[in-house]
């Protein structure tokens, strides 16, 4: 017995030992650059690619929310983290927080390459602290061939005398409520308490219609909709063309009255430990083949305007991954609430109770 | 100093306890820098306040309490009760589900040989080390319109043609039990290995019937097990909210769910600080009182 | 235990039960073989899904830390919350003693995982300021995980110790056994199968737990549950069905194996007799 317990209290030292060690060799190596970054979200390819090319060596960290993952930047720091991937509406907030730096352009020459509507957006107007990694746009996946995607409406799942199946609506709380407000007529960004509250009657009015299935992330919403549980879902356009590519009789539409794009950025972390492998990675990022690579394999369309002219043509005429310029006219970018967070939440928490 | 008998041996109450002291330490001590004290600073900051742009503004007040008794923006309504009382509901009846799927269970592992009991116990193990997640997406596919289960319910015409046996309620208890019954069989099997059936024959020498004699013969003798099967079941249960979202099509919050929310989403430390204080201290409390009455009375 | 005649509907119920157990289990083997990525329809037989996994690395190195951290966590925990568990039962404490330890134990058990995470990387934040051995890594995170599983291992083991009381131990001091002596022959063998069920109680804590991982992890020590959850936006690969079919089927293999040798060595003890 004695020797056991001898035995397990060497076997824990030791590992407690080797444990600090990686440590300790993690802060102190320049050669190697940290991405804080969504699983499958990066060609595993490339990250022996990125090693051979620049020397540094690729080193992920996951997350599932970014939320949660500005969460742990303010509690743990950000000294660990060279680049960070987090999409438009959380940018602002990230400045505010102190959580990311601006970017030295002349250290990413292939900053030429980012196509102009991605120039001075509206979520980094000082065009200093983001670098455009992927974007995409937020519709209507159905099954029916007899409504023209060009006029599809949110009155589609809204309106009860025209569902013509079970539908779910999607399950992010800020963007849901921006839809329904649109749907309305209003700003996807208003944050007017009436209108809020008038977004909310109108997602509780859908939830009684007996068609409504539920809440679902935008994966979820494909499978429904892939395996004829659902008749129409709100998915992202990366998810819609997975399903339309299984099964050609789905379609796809940015509704009439607006919906919202986004755009996952580069960010450079506030206290890189390598600045100059952040700036490589970035420049990597949006070299011409590399871009048309990464947006092959996500499935989502590239903002770089130098990987359009590589990549096959079926992959740039595609209506679902590059939308009209008509479409993109309907479309805006979410700002972060600012102070009516709170207002958003408790209209959320509504909208799931009742 | 005056001494007593403990163990059979003739010593002090302070002896008694300074080794108590030596077994307990490293434990006790482990508790409290890395669990007493930080839910300490969470109390702290369940009376601060959300600054903007999600950060925490130290201004205390009772806002936060305010906001959880269901003063709200939008007026007051009481949908943090409903949330309360929802999450109370599948919790419960998904604990009465794993005891009794786990009861059975567990006289049954213990009914064999003994080297096929340790296999049949280890085999409820083995699925939990598959991600909760993955098996819970897989009772999704399992559940969907083409897959035999909905079939079956078609033949027996409890659903309709094309329909599918999620998401609802039922695909819910489903899930719930398949990952909670581990937890529910663990400490039952643990009491039923050891239990004495000589009790069991006295009562069946004294003519009781089968049912006096499973309850004062067995079930006294497991109520320890039972209560630390009860506990490990309903409170995870209370607090998980995954499952209810994949397989109940997430039309309805629960108490996990707002708790997330408030450091996901609203990113609001505060105020999910403050359920969390709450539903800790009330929880603990209930927890206590139903351990000292459910265990100790019993034995 | 003898063996007893059971009531035919705890055979029934036992059987419902392990099929609820194992059919989600059946189901991810026969995705893992799915040529279909998305996976609703069959789509053909592949080892595609398995091969990838070589090529992997992130899937094969948060394997190695999940299994690390499992595995040291679990082993500090079933230490430290079997000599609680001991410690609480035999002392005899005053009652706000008492009262302390029973609540200390339970607050893990109540809290839910976010806010146990929340709590924690706020510490943490504090300590760093005298120690750099608090940055996030694999230190940190079993830390969390072993705060976590002490209280669950605790929880079983006093349940049994609770039922064994303190009559037998005074038992076998009349029959002049010294106290160590009693402990160590008497309770400890009869609290093996509580140890054995704390310490697999908190193994598979700490394999699915992805808030805690989530908020102590460095990007040195991400572990399997992290590459998961960090998927959903995109739909889980067929490739963590095709690595937890692995898993699944070695821990059976190695279970056979040792029922096998179980049942020869029991054999063996009968042929002796």
């Amino acid at each position: 017995m004695k020797k056991v317990l001898l035995f397990i209290s060497l076997l824990l030292a030791a590992s407690l030992f080797v444990g600090c060690n990686e440590e300790k060799k993690s802060s102190a190596h320049p050669d190697k650059v940290t991405v804080m970054i969504y699983s499958e979200y990066i060609d595993p390819a490339m990250l022996t690619d990125f090693q051979m090319k620049t020397g540094y060596k690729l080193q992920l960290e996951l997350y599932e929310a970014q939320e949660e993952m500005i969460g742990k930047l303010q509690a743990s720091g950000t000294s660990q983290y060279d680049v960070i991937i987090a999409s438009d509406v959380v940018i602002q907030q990230m400045i505010h927080l102190g959580l990311i730096q601006p970017i030295d352009t002349n250290k990413v020459p292939n900053r030429i390459n980012i196509a102009d509507q991605f120039k001075n957006p509206s979520y980094d107007p000082t065009n200093s602290y983001s670098i455009p990694y992927l974007w995409g746009t937020t519709g209507i996946l159905y099954r029916d061939a007899s409504v023209d995607p060009m006029k599809v409406s949110y009155n589609m799942l809204f309106d009860s005398k025209q569902t013509k199946g079970n539908f779910s609506l999607l399950e992010e709380s800020r963007s849901m409520l921006s839809m329904a407000m649109q749907a309305k007529g209003f700003d996807a960004n208003s944050t007017k308490q009436e209108e809020l509250n008038q977004a909310v009657e109108h997602i509780l009015k859908a939830k009684k219609d007996p068609h409504f299935l539920g809440f679902d992330g935008s994966v979820g919403g494909k499978d429904k909709v892939l395996s004829k549980m659902d008749w129409a879902a709100i998915v992202f356009n990366g998810e819609a063309m997975a399903a339309i590519e299984e099964d050609s009789s789905l379609q796809f539409a940015i509704p009439t009255e607006g919906s919202f794009m986004w755009v996952d950025a580069m960010l450079l972390s506030s206290k890189a430990p390598n600045k100059e492998g952040a700036y490589a990675f970035m420049n990597y990022i949006l070299d011409a083949k590399i871009g048309a690579q990464l947006a092959k394999f996500i499935n989502y369309a590239t903002p770089n305007k130098a990987s359009l002219e590589v990549i096959d043509e079926e992959f740039k005429n595609n209506r679902v991954i590059n939308p009209s310029k008509e479409e993109i006219d309907r479309m805006v970018f979410l700002k972060d609430p600012g102070d009516a967070a709170r207002l958003f939440d408790e209209a959320w928490t509504i909208v799931k109770t009742r | 100093m005056q001494t007593e008998v403990f163990e059979g041996k003739l010593t002090t109450r302070a002896r008694m306890r300074k080794f108590g002291v030596l077994l307990t330490g490293p434990g006790m001590l482990w508790l409290i820098v890395f669990l007493l004290l930080p839910t300490a600073f969470l109390m702290v900051l369940a009376f601060a306040q959300r600054g903007s742009y999600g950060s925490i503004n130290w201004d205390f007040s009772i806002e936060n309490l305010r906001r959880l008794v269901g003063f709200s923006s939008f007026g007051w309504s009481p949908d943090n009760l409903l949330i309360l009382w929802r999450s109370l509901k599948i919790a419960v009846i998904t604990t009465v589900l794993c005891i009794a799927f786990g009861l059975p269970m567990a006289f049954w592992i213990a009914n064999h040989g003994k080297t096929m009991r340790a296999f049949l116990f280890a085999l409820i193990m083995v699925p939990s080390c598959t991600n909760l997640v993955i098996r819970t997406s897989a009772w999704m596919t399992l559940l969907g319109p083409d897959m035999f289960p909905a079939e079956i319910a078609r033949f027996f015409g409890i659903i309709a043609e094309g329909e599918s046996l999620y998401p609802g309620s039922f695909a819910v208890y489903i899930g719930m039990v398949s990952s909670m019954l581990p937890f529910a069989v663990l400490p039952l099997y643990t009491s039923v290995e050891r239990l004495d059936w000589g009790v069991v024959e006295a009562s069946r020498d004294l003519y009781a019937g089968p049912l006096r004699t499973f309850y004062h013969g067995i079930l006294s003798q497991m109520m320890p097990g039972i209560v630390a099967s009860v506990i490990l079941t309903l409170v995870p249960s209370l607090g998980m909210y995954v499952i209810s979202d994949l397989l109940g099509g997430g039309k309805y919050m629960l108490i996990g769910n707002l708790i997330q929310q408030q450091f996901g989403a609203a990113m609001d430390w505060p105020f999910g600080a403050m359920l969390g204080s709450v539903l800790i201290i009330c929880s603990v409390i209930s927890l206590v009182i139903f351990q000292r009455v459910g265990g100790k009375n019993f034995v | 235990m003898s063996k007893k005649k059971l009531p035919f509907i705890t055979v029934i119920l036992s059987i419902i039960g392990f099929i609820l157990l194992y059919l989600p289990m059946f189901l991810v083997v026969e995705q893992s073989f799915n040529a279909s990525k998305h996976g609703q329809s069959w789509g053909g037989f592949t080892l595609d899904w398995y091969t990838g996994l070589a090529d992997n690395a992130m899937v094969q190195t948060t394997t190695v830390n999940t299994l690390i951290l499992a595995v040291v966590s679990t082993i500090i925990a079933t230490v430290l919350g079997t000599l609680l568990a001991i410690g609480i039962h035999r002392t005899p404490w005053g009652k706000k003693m008492q009262y302390f330890y029973d609540m200390s134990i339970n607050v893990p058990v109540v809290t839910p995982d976010i806010l146990m995470a929340i709590a924690l990387v706020s510490v943490f934040a504090l300590f760093r300021s005298w120690t750099s051995l608090f940055d996030p890594g694999m230190l940190t995170m079993v830390i969390a995980h072993v705060t976590l599983e002490t209280s669950f291992v605790v929880l079983v083991v006093q349940s049994r110790l609770v039922s064994i009381g303190k009559d037998q131990i005074e038992a076998a001091r009349d029959l002049y056994a010294s106290t160590a002596g009693a402990w160590f022959r008497v309770i400890i063998p009869q609290l093996s199968t509580a140890i054995i069920s704390g310490a697999l109680l908190a193994f598979t804590l700490s394999l699915d737990d992805f808030i805690l991982s989530f908020f102590t992890s460095g990007p040195e020590s991400q572990t399997l549950p992290l590459y998961i959850y960090g998927s959903l936006k995109r739909g889980i690969s067929p490739q963590i069905h095709a690595l937890s079919s692995i898993i699944f089927g070695l821990t059976l293999f190695v279970m056979v194996l040792m029922v096998f040798r179980g049942i020869r060595k029991e054999r063996k003890l009968a042929r002796k007799l």
